[in-house]
């Protein structure tokens, strides 16, 4: 039957090298993500960091939420720089998604070989490594740059200030803040980017809104995998009546168009950064489910799921063991595809207004420059632009990873 | 099983589905603060009556009051009947509101759509057929700049370029216009950028599905069989390619193609001024008038079940391979 | 390569120094290397090879049927009825194809489009080449389907594809080859994906068909017992080259290529795959040993017989064995192999007579007796 390989002109599973190097015998799925989980009582150092971290966490949150009250949760001033960092429920909830996501990624970064080889496939793709340094940039300045920001602030004397290089008719801005050539208004290096009708920069709002956009993502599609491999998983691996009664609520949450689901969620229950979260992480999984189901299925079939349940291994043991982590490269692709989404959803929603106003959201920004679109046009490109080059990126990006993770949905390379 | 009874079968349960949403929303809305109510009892407050007795009245007025289930099967029952509700903030029937609204957003979802589709068609196959050339570079690249720019500043973008600073289209949308001469050349103008601005969306995800799914079939061995027959490269992407692939994107054309369209014409009525049911929504969320905000929501999530229904009937009678059993 | 200088015959088929590159992201691979033979009206060719020796390329290279990209018919000449093909433009070719030549592929479920019925797929088939009414074309198919031994074929013409047996399906993959009415049917791997119980039947048919029109069958196959049974001629290929070629009776009963004789030690009953474990799994391959940078003969790592001049150079060329005298004399028919023992310092004992000790060339006879010519 061997035969049948033979042209390297047809279909995908053909003998031709398909990339630079030779394959690891160990693939993405085989990492010990398991090194993280519950069993053995507690012998790896990691497993004890995370037992740590996550005891610290609590303490943290505890000791915000019951002896800070309303206080900043840290106040401290070095070198001339003050750290004032008053922790939101949000933010909270973006350490725990950070710290989950660091401890997944801690095992990967550990198997050298395996990271370099995904590295050489990821690689080929030029706009994707180009997409990987842009989000890293955002998302630094989002978590670490906003720290040591002050919050965009009110400035009525400082409104309507165009970019740096740039002009506007000097009868524009209540102030011009530089200098006035010719009756026009010249942009200045305080406010690289121009500022808005209230005299907010725009470079501030810009990074502020990354954070937002980076808290929604990461969060929202955190709690969206969990439900949706605890979903997939379980109805793959239970079978029956279980799995029916699963993928039949996740067809009917599918037929709600999920930008309806949000709209109305957040009509009723209002559409604070937290309550949006939430509802984009319970509600965004059922497409991610599906595919961790498929997959699952598929995996079942194995060899060492068989063995695993031969050996007495007990149900949730082997979907957790055994069955996950070999669904684990197609719940990153989905999961990196997931973000943009509600990123998207999320300026969709805050643009139309039924976001929390005063949230620095980017969706928030371009909605407040619409009315000015005659006069200050940058008031609503300039954070449109940041907003398209984010999703635009995290499309690259998810794209290039489901190449590099799962070769099997490489075509005709 | 039969095509009749699976066309049963598919009817029953998009009307299951139907159901369960309707019963979800209800339960949903029966549970949410109720803004008006809140707005009434503190109305009351502030003029020192009793704020129990005026939700009590409020409650009556608007038939909130007796148990649960005979509240869900009245609700049922209007709906069923048409009887959408009143819409305070317009004084007239959600129904009525939604119908006088819906021809706007017609207007131009439909050319949108057809556009999309049959280009979006057209040049993913092209696409598959040319892969790697720089011809496929650059669709691949339109398609995730359709995919990724947020139609609402893209709408934005679009109307300081060409309305206001090109002057080429009118900034406002002059909606006597589109309902008194809908064919007029004026009113072609005023529909070019929403039509573009929803049609780069729909067809940026109907391109990169029909690149991806003719792949599967450009080096299949059927396509080789076809062309060791003698076929003409024309012949084997209009026959052998476009057909089995038509297969799997009827499937994702609907259910995606419907959502994006929904919320993105959602977007693109509050952007361009259209009257249209986005619109009507927005302003009821905005003046929190529920009936007409659940009114406005049911119509976009029942379009999307009946597209679902389409999608499934569509799906068996395209591919003769279909097992009738399956779900 | 090196070719005997024959002047080509007007044999219906001529394929000279035939060389298919593939170019992958890790390189290039060349497919088929310079390969050359013959094939005469009313003959049966085999293509004999393991996995991954390129005959399927050679098959599908000779009216450019290959993916191009990433494919490319680097150089070479395919004399067909006196044209080249290898030089041939896209409409002439389109003309040859199912009209001259036919292919019939070796996954008639894949081969056959899911989504048109068995009709539609054959009546496409007589319409491309001939210009005939819907109806006289209709009737032609449903003939075409009796030929090729379907039952009922005036029912069985509107069923799909997947509503037949694999067997049958091959059997409609086969009339939709013999529609035009073909000089040369290019089977590749025709029965391997069929019922063992069915291979034999499809084998039956292509012989019958192959006897009663008398066209030209180049059969791609790594099946040896399929070879005995039904070639007239052998060409043995090896990681793209040409290792062997001779007559079927040559090659079966004086086997002088290293490599064929251990492919025909390797099988007592000689109807056993050819597919040895390093070609079993074809996804575990290294890459690297794919790419061009080989030098010296291709078998040698796997040679009993190497001796340091199998590293020097390219390939050896073919050479006439000592038997080639007792075959046919031209250039194009003798019995050829590639090894440097079988060169003008060589000494051919080498390996014949390793060979003799083990004692299998002796009962070449008993399998490879079908020889019809
Ligand atoms: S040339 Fe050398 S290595 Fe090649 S087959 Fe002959 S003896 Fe073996």
């Amino acid at each position: 039957m061997i035969g049948a390989e033979d042209s390297p002109g047809t279909g995908t599973d053909d003998s031709q090298p398909a990339d630079g190097g030779e394959p690891p015998s160990e693939r993405f799925e085989d990492v010990d993500w398991a090194s993280i989980d519950a069993d053995g009582g507690g012998r790896s150092p990691l497993r004890l960091a995370a037992l740590v971290a996550a005891g610290s966490y609590g303490l943290a949150v505890a000791s915000d939420r019951l002896v800070a009250g309303g206080d900043p949760t840290i106040d401290v001033a070095f070198g001339g720089v003050a750290f004032v960092w008053d922790a939101t429920a949000v933010d909270w909830l973006f350490v725990a998604t950070l710290s989950v996501l660091v401890f997944a990624l801690v095992p990967l970064a550990r198997n050298r070989r395996l990271v370099a080889y995904y590295w050489r496939r990821f690689r080929r793709h030029r706009p994707a490594v180009l997409s990987l340094a842009y989000l890293l940039v955002i998302f630094l300045l989002g978590t670490v740059g906003t720290l040591f920001l002050d919050p965009p602030a009110l400035d009525v004397a400082a409104a309507y200030q165009p970019p740096v290089f740039l002009s506007v008719d000097a009868s524009i801005p209540t102030e011009c803040v530089g200098p006035v050539v010719e009756g026009r208004c010249q942009g200045t290096w305080r406010y690289p980017l121009g500022t808005t009708a209230d005299g907010k920069g725009l470079l501030a709002l810009a990074i502020f809104g990354m954070r937002v956009s980076m808290q929604v993502g990461l969060i929202a599609t955190l709690i969206s995998i969990t439900i949706a491999t605890a979903v997939g998983a379980t109805a793959a691996y239970a079978g029956g009546w279980i799995d029916e009664a699963l993928m039949r609520y996740v067809d009917i949450q599918q037929t709600f168009p999920t930008f309806f689901l949000f709209l109305f969620l957040a009509y009723l229950y209002g559409g604070s950064l937290f309550v949006l979260i939430v509802i984009f992480g319970v509600t965004g999984w059922g497409g991610i489910a599906r595919i961790v189901r498929s997959e699952a299925l598929q995996r079942s079939e194995e060899t060492y799921v068989a063995a695993a349940r031969s050996a007495g291994a007990s149900g949730p043991f082997v979907v957790w063991r055994h069955v996950v982590p070999n669904v684990s490269n197609s719940i990153v692709t989905a999961a990196t595809l997931n973000i943009p989404v509600l990123i998207l959803s999320e300026a969709a929603l805050s643009f139309i207004g039924l976001g929390n106003v005063t949230l620095p959201s980017w969706g928030q920004t371009i909605a407040a420059g619409r009315g000015d679109l005659a006069t200050a046009w940058w008031v609503s490109t300039v954070p449109g632009l940041f907003l398209f080059a984010t999703i635009l990126a995290f499309n690259f990006l998810g794209d290039a990873l489901r190449d590099a993770l799962d070769p099997r949905q490489e075509v005709g390379r | 099983m039969g095509l009749k009874w699976y066309t049963a079968r598919r009817v029953a349960w998009a009307g299951v589905a139907a159901f369960v949403i309707l019963t979800v929303t209800f339960v949903l809305l029966d549970y949410a603060p109720d803004p008006e109510l809140a707005r009434i009892q503190f109305r009351a407050a502030a003029t020192g009556a009793d704020a129990e007795t005026a939700a009590e009245a409020y409650a009556e007025r608007r038939g909130l009051t007796g148990p649960l289930w005979e509240r869900y099967l009245e609700y049922l029952g209007n709906l069923a009947t048409g009887d959408w509700g009143w819409s305070d903030t317009r004084s007239q029937p959600v129904l009525t509101a939604i119908l006088t609204a819906l021809p706007y957003s017609l207007m131009y979802t439909v050319p949108a759509v057809a556009l999309s589709t049959v280009l979006g068609i057209a040049i993913g196959l092209y696409s598959a057929f040319n892969q790697y050339t720089t011809t496929d570079y650059a669709a691949t690249f339109v398609a995730f700049f359709g995919v990724s720019i947020p139609n609402f500043w893209f709408g934005i973008v679009l109307l300081l370029l060409f309305a206001v600073q090109l002057g080429w289209v009118p900034v406002l949308f002059d909606a006597e216009l589109a309902r008194t001469r809908p064919l007029s050349l004026a009113n072609a103008r005023q529909l070019v950028l929403p039509v573009f601005v929803l049609g780069t969306s729909a067809i940026a995800s109907t391109m990169r599905y029909a690149r991806a799914e003719a792949l599967e079939y450009v080096r299949a061995a059927f396509v080789k069989a076809a062309r060791a027959k003698g076929a003409s490269e024309w012949r084997i992407l209009t026959r052998h390619v476009l057909r089995p692939t038509l297969v799997p994107l009827s499937t994702i054309l609907v259910g995606d193609l419907l959502g994006i369209i929904l919320s993105a014409s959602y977007l693109v009525e509050v952007v361009f001024g259209i009257p249209g049911l986005g619109r009507l929504s927005l302003e009821a969320i905005r003046r929190q008038d529920t009936a007409l905000v659940l009114g406005t929501t049911l119509v976009p999530v029942l379009v999307a079940v009946l597209g679902n229904l389409l999608q499934d009937l569509a799906y068996a009678l395209l591919d003769p391979r279909i097992d009738y059993g399956d779900r | 390569m090196t070719d005997p200088p024959a002047a080509p015959r007007d044999s219906l088929l001529h394929v000279e120094d035939l060389r298919t590159r593939f170019h992958t992201d890790a390189g290039t691979v060349t497919a088929v290397d310079g390969i050359s033979f013959d094939l005469d009206d009313g003959e049966t060719v085999c293509l004999v090879g393991e996995s991954g020796s390129g005959k399927t390329v050679a098959a599908e290279s000779l009216t450019r049927l290959i993916d191009d990209p990433p494919g490319e018919i680097v150089s070479g000449t395919v004399r067909f009825d006196g044209r080249d093909l290898a030089t041939a433009s896209e409409a002439e070719l389109r003309a040859v194809r199912g009209d001259r030549i036919a292919h019939v592929f070796q996954n008639p479920q894949r081969a056959l489009n899911p989504v048109y019925s068995v009709g539609w797929q054959l009546l496409e088939a007589i319409q491309l080449h001939d210009d005939v009414s819907k109806a006289d074309a209709r009737a032609r198919a449903i003939d075409l389907l009796d030929r090729v031994g379907i039952p009922d074929p005036a029912t069985r013409i509107d069923d799909y594809p997947h509503e037949l047996s694999g067997g049958m399906q091959q059997r409609v993959a086969i009339a939709m080859a013999l529609a035009g009415e073909p000089d040369l049917l290019v089977a590749d791997e025709p029965t391997t994906a069929l019922d063992v119980t069915i291979q034999s039947q499809v084998l039956r048919l292509l012989e019958s068909i192959q006897s009663a029109s008398g066209l030209g069958l180049l059969l791609v196959t790594h099946d040896l017992g399929v070879v005995a049974e039904v070639a007239d001629r052998v060409v043995v290929m090896y990681d793209g080259t040409v290792m062997e070629r001779g007559s079927v009776h040559d090659v079966f009963e004086r086997p002088s290529h290293p490599y064929t004789r251990a492919l025909l030690d390797a099988i007592p009953g000689r109807d056993v795959d050819l597919t040895p474990t390093a070609a079993r799994d074809v996804a575990d391959r290294d890459p690297s040993s794919a790419t061009d940078s080989t030098t010296g003969c291709r078998f040698r790592s796997r040679c009993p017989h190497a001796v340091d001049a199998c590293r020097e150079g390219d390939q050896p060329p073919l050479h006439p064995t000592p038997d080639a005298t007792t075959s046919a004399p031209d250039g194009a028919r003798a019995h050829v192999a590639a090894c440097v023992h079988f060169g003008p310092d060589g000494d051919p004992d080498v390996v014949v007579d390793s060979a003799k000790s083990a004692d299998s060339g002796a009962s070449a006879d008993e399998s490879a007796g079908g020889d019809r010519r």
